[in-house]
């Protein structure tokens, strides 16, 4: 029979028969395949689960199980935010102990990582950087990670700063060599004219000169790209990369989102455009918003 | 020679009225056949699709002793269901790469068809699901399973699942004292 040999059935069939017996027990196979189910949004279900018996603990923490549970729901559940000042605002029942950092900066969080900077000490950043002004922490590898899982694997730090005499710096510390590169500089009067992002890049807003920087660790290098207002706007400014590879740039004024995206004209100049304005209050019930959000 | 070349002959063209009809004969454990649409046997479950194609398929009835006739009749009742439903894209993809595609939520009447089912029914069609490589039959059966276990406590789920507990009080005292975010609401 050669279903015998392709499948191998550990259940007694003879139970079938019996209108009375107890629920049946599952094959690890098959408790597998609930399991990996479990809603992410959900993170307690998860422990209980692993509560349930040994069997299913030592299911629920074998690491081809974490690594199939993230291929199966892809798209990571967001547990909570953390607010610049290093509280995090769970949004679901995942709060561990000690997830607080207090007398914290974050800096950035992406790939698995939050980058904090400690307010007490200032020790890590390195001497020529002598005001951090931003922050981006990523996974070291350049191409073929889909950083589901890469959160305990090598990392870089990426750190801009400004020195009194309106010099900025930028460097990038490796995780697997425990160095940071040697700094990159620029002059911020310098009339450097806007480049289209692409490919390896990081951007970030200068919290003094309300400029985006453009850092490239693998040039190294490091270029001003104006933002699409010219007024300050450094309430929810995110410069982030877009799917597509280009620029976005959003901040929040007047309780409205606004978002640019950076794109080449016609004759294959970036321009800021597809302008758009996302009225908040109609969107978010605000009165009904955690009061840890309301603080900030 | 000539009586082996006739029982040749015979088996090609009993294999070849085979090949012919629409539909395929299943035998439970406990004899009972049933019959189901080839085309969506084949594209529902990767060993009838393999023992169709291999010619293994007996025409008075394929054996199926690891599944039981209730079993078996909710395994034809959602392969017949399935070819008359028009499958969309999304089902094609997730019975095919299970593994790698994203998972797909139960269609509407797959939801029904798993929500009328016994706990004790439902379980089996996961097991029958596994043996016979049905893999949205799978799918569709073990996120039902998963979505029973939400707002359970673990005394509960062990219920539904027939799970003996094997934890010591202190070890369980160990793990909730460990992760005792996950335990605030109890």
């Amino acid at each position: 029979m050669p279903l015998e040999e392709e499948r191998h059935c550990r259940r007694s069939c003879g139970s079938n028969n019996n209108p009375y017996r107890s629920p049946p027990e599952l094959v690890d196979d098959n408790i597998d395949e609930i399991l990996v189910r479990l809603s992410p949004e959900d993170p307690a279900l998860l422990v209980h689960a692993s509560t349930v018996s040994k069997s299913w603990r030592n299911t629920l923490t074998n690491c081809t199980f974490a690594s199939r549970y993230r291929e199966f729901h892809r798209t990571p559940p967001v547990l909570g935010i953390f607010r610049r000042d290093g509280i995090l605002i769970p949004t679901t029942s995942f709060l561990p102990p000690a997830v607080h950092h207090f007398n914290c900066h974050v800096l950035d969080y992406r790939h698995g990582r939050v980058l904090l900077e400690n307010l007490d000490c200032g020790e890590i950043v390195p001497d020529h950087l002598a005001l951090v002004t931003n922050g981006a922490v990523l996974c070291a590898m350049d191409t073929g990670c889909d950083h589901l899982n890469c959160h305990d694997g090598p990392f870089r730090v990426a750190l801009v700063g400004a020195d009194p005499e309106g010099q900025l710096h930028a460097c990038v510390y490796s995780s697997e060599t425990d160095e940071w590169s040697p700094h990159t500089s620029l002059d911020v009067n310098d009339d450097i004219p806007p480049e289209f992002l692409a490919n390896a890049y990081l951007a970030f807003i200068d919290e003094f000169y309300n400029k985006i920087l453009r850092y490239d660790p693998m040039e190294p290098s490091l270029s001003v790209i104006e933002t699409p207002v010219k007024e300050t706007c450094d309430d929810g400014v995110i410069v982030m990369r877009e799917e597509d590879g280009g620029l976005g740039f959003t901040f929040i004024k007047a309780n409205s989102l606004h978002l640019w995206s950076m794109r080449k004209d016609r004759n294959g100049k970036p321009q800021w455009t597809n302008f758009r304005a996302i009225e908040l209050e109609k969107l978010l019930p605000v009165g009904k918003m955690s009061p840890q959000m309301r603080t900030e | 020679m000539e009586v082996d070349k006739g029982k040749g002959e015979a088996e090609e063209t009993r294999k070849v009225a085979e090949a012919d009809r629409d539909t395929v004969t299943l035998k439970s454990s406990d004899g009972k056949l049933f019959e189901v649409s080839k085309e969506a046997a084949a594209r529902l479950s990767t060993v009838l699709a393999g023992m169709i194609a291999g010619g293994s398929i007996d025409d008075n009835g394929t054996d199926l002793k690891q599944i039981g006739s209730e079993a078996l009749e909710n395994v034809v009742d959602y392969c017949n269901k399935h070819a008359n439903s028009i499958p969309s894209a999304a089902l094609i993809s997730s019975s095919i790469s299970f593994n790698t595609a994203p998972f797909k939520e139960p269609e509407e009447w797959e939801r029904k068809f798993v929500d009328r089912l016994s706990h004790d029914a439902l379980f089996d069609l996961v097991e029958a699901a596994n043996f016979l490589g049905m893999e949205r039959l799978l799918d569709v059966t073990c996120h039902k399973i998963s979505e029973m276990m939400k707002g359970k406590s673990p005394d509960q789920i062990r219920e539904v699942f027939n799970i003996k507990n094997d934890y010591t009080k202190e070890e369980l005292e160990e793990i909730r004292q460990e992760l005792a975010w996950a335990f605030y609401d109890d």
